[in-house]
This record gives C-alpha cells, sequence and structure tokens, in this order.
C-alpha cells in the first residue's frame, strides 16, 4: 500500500498532523512525520531517515510526501535524487493540512502513490466553505 | 585547481560566513527567518571538521563529494540542500585526482549552478542567489573563453558577485520564503546572494594568493 512521509519544518507541527491523520483513517495508513526542532528546519538527512522508515512497515511499496513550505520541497527533491528513491516516494505539490488528509484517504481505499499524490494536490483546489 | 585550494576555499568560505553571520541574520531577519548567517556558519564549521579530519579523502571530485554531504546533513531547509546539490552535482564534473585545470573548474562551477537553479526552481529575477550564481557564471566563463588567467577571473568575479547581491535589493522575490511578502520584499537584500557573493570572494581570496 501507499505509506505518507510528512515533512515539516517543525516537527511537532508533523507529529500534530499525524495524530490527526491517524485519526481520520483509523491507523489504516502508515505514516511518517519528520521535521526539526532545535533549529527548525527540514534537512535531507532526516527525509531520508523518515523514508526509510516509511518504507519498512509492512506492507508498503511506496510513499508519498508532503511538506509545509519551500525549503520542506526542495529537502524531499535532494533526497529522492540522491536517495535514488524515483517510483518510491511520490511528491505531492499539495497544501500540507488538507493534502494529507487527502492522501490518506485515498491511501486508505488502496490507491497507488501517483493517485494519492494526485488527490493530495487536488484538495489545494477545494474551497473550505 | 589543486585540492589543497579546494579545501582552502572551504575553510575561508567558513571564515568569512562567520564574520558575517550577524549580518546575514539581520538581513534574514527582515524577509525571511532571521537565521541564514547561524545556518550556514555552522554547516560550515561541519564542512572545516570534515575536510580537516584524519583519512579525508584528497582526490577533487571526493572532496567535493564530502562537502555536498556534510551541508545536506546540517544545513536545514532550502540553502543546505541547494548548496548540497550544488557541490554532488559538481563533484561528477571533477577528476579522482589531486589537480584539474581552469576549463574543468568551470565545467564543475557550471553543473553547480544548474543544479541550483533546477531544484530551487528559480528564473533570473526571482530575488534569489540564483540572481548571483547565474551572472557571475557567465563572467567566469566568458573571462577564462577570453583567456583570461583563473585568478584574475576569479578575482573579477568576486567583485562582480558583491553588485550583483546588492542589486537584488529592489526585485520582488518570487522564491522561498521572501515571496510570501510579494511586493513587500521590494527594497531588502536577498541573504542568499550575499553569502553567494561571500563565497566567489573566498574562491577569490584563495586562487589569488596560491
Amino acid at each position: 500500500m501507499t505509506g505518507v512521509l510528512l515533512a515539516s519544518h517543525s516537527k511537532r507541527l508533523a507529529e500534530g498532523l499525524k495524530e490527526l491523520v491517524d485519526e481520520l483513517c483509523h491507523g489504516a495508513v502508515p505514516v511518517v512525520a519528520v521535521g526539526g526542532g532545535n533549529p527548525l528546519g527540514v534537512s535531507v538527512e532526516m527525509v531520508m531517515e523518515g523514508v526509510r522508515a516509511l518504507l519498512a512497515q509492512p506492507g508498503v511499496d511506496a510513499g508519498v510526501a508532503l511538506g509545509d513550505l519551500g525549503g520542506a520541497l526542495v529537502a524531499l527533491e535532494t533526497a529522492v535524487e540522491i536517495g535514488h528513491l524515483e517510483g518510491q516516494l511520490l511528491i505531492a505539490d499539495a497544501p500540507l493540512v488538507e493534502g494529507a488528509v487527502a492522501a490518506v484517504m485515498a491511501a486508505a481505499i488502496g490507491e497507488g502513490p501517483e493517485a494519492v499524490a494526485a488527490a493530495a494536490a487536488e484538495a489545494g483546489q477545494l474551497p473550505k466553505r | 585547481m589543486t585540492s589543497e585550494q579546494f579545501r582552502r576555499i572551504w575553510f575561508r568560505f567558513g571564515e568569512l560566513v562567520t564574520e558575517h553571520r550577524d549580518e546575514l541574520n539581520r538581513l534574514d531577519a527582515a524577509i525571511g527567518d532571521a537565521d541564514h548567517g547561524t545556518n550556514l556558519a555552522r554547516g560550515l564549521a561541519k564542512v572545516a571538521a570534515d575536510l580537516g579530519a584524519d583519512g579525508s579523502p584528497t582526490h577533487l571530485a571526493a572532496s567535493c563529494r564530502q562537502v555536498g554531504m556534510a551541508l545536506l546533513s546540517t544545513v536545514g531547509g532550502a540553502s543546505g540542500a541547494l548548496w548540497g546539490s550544488a557541490l554532488l552535482r559538481a563533484a561528477g564534473a571533477l577528476p579522482e585526482a589531486e589537480t584539474c585545470d581552469t576549463a574543468t573548474a568551470v565545467a564543475a562551477a557550471r553543473q553547480a549552478v544548474d543544479a541550483i537553479q533546477s531544484r530551487g526552481h528559480a528564473e533570473l529575477g526571482d530575488k534569489t542567489m540564483v540572481d548571483v550564481w547565474r551572472p557571475a557564471l557567465a563572467l567566469l566563463e566568458a573571462s577564462v573563453a577570453e583567456g583570461m588567467s583563473g585568478r584574475k577571473a576569479a578575482v573579477a568575479v568576486a567583485e562582480r558577485a558583491v553588485t550583483l547581491a546588492d542589486e537584488t535589493a529592489p526585485l520582488v522575490a518570487r522564491r522561498g520564503r521572501a515571496s510570501y511578502l510579494g511586493a513587500r520584499s521590494a527594497g531588502h537584500v536577498d541573504p542568499g546572494s550575499v553569502s553567494t557573493a561571500l563565497f566567489w570572494r573566498a574562491v577569490a581570496d584563495i586562487v589569488a594568493t596560491s
């Protein structure tokens, strides 16, 4: 199945979001949260560790990653390149909170990484009210 | 360029960033999160420690990869990944040897700049370090093509880089944290451009005196 990687400059933000989406999908989708603390920021190294942890979970064959700000996306893209993770980790161009909710819902019904990333991206187009 | 020069450039860059750390933080405070100097100084301290460690590689390509990995692991956010990507890409253009000719060093610089630009999705005028890297590289390539020595070209590029960094002030940021400010980002110099100018000064300082 497809797992979800949440990368935030603040680990607490990523972990809080993991708490929320775990609840929404009843823990059916493996989700790993990575982020900085002291100092804040997303490093390539922490992304690589997070991807390894995600792909090591039983039944996970690919991951979709979401980042909070541009720096997180740059770190994610760099990790995919230097870790040779093409095909294993797709990066969604999506808002972090709504995108993560959409991603775990799509993953929970068994969608593959392309569809999960697309669902996350589409969440950015949905009006909130 | 020799591998000794390459290492000394990174020691010198670390010194310069540490000297200018507060200034870089101040520039970043205006349009970012006030940590550019601290972040980069921390990464370059790790670079210096790695390059100076017993048994560290002496060949250009391996040293360049070592610098890239150190920056990736210690500098959070976009800066670390951008600098790290640049160094890892440049390493592919450098030989597993103690020296390379000027043309090879320039080709490695081009790889670095291409990596920064593609990784950051930044164009000229977006108020990012690309606004220094891209024209500085063009000047370097043109100077060397005209037959100028690598030494003279490095000094010319370092001088131009300072001007290029200053010229980011009126630009409106379209990439990075500052882009959230929109038009309000105009009037502030881009901190990544200033640290890039410090890198070129480090290159000139070492190449001109060795």
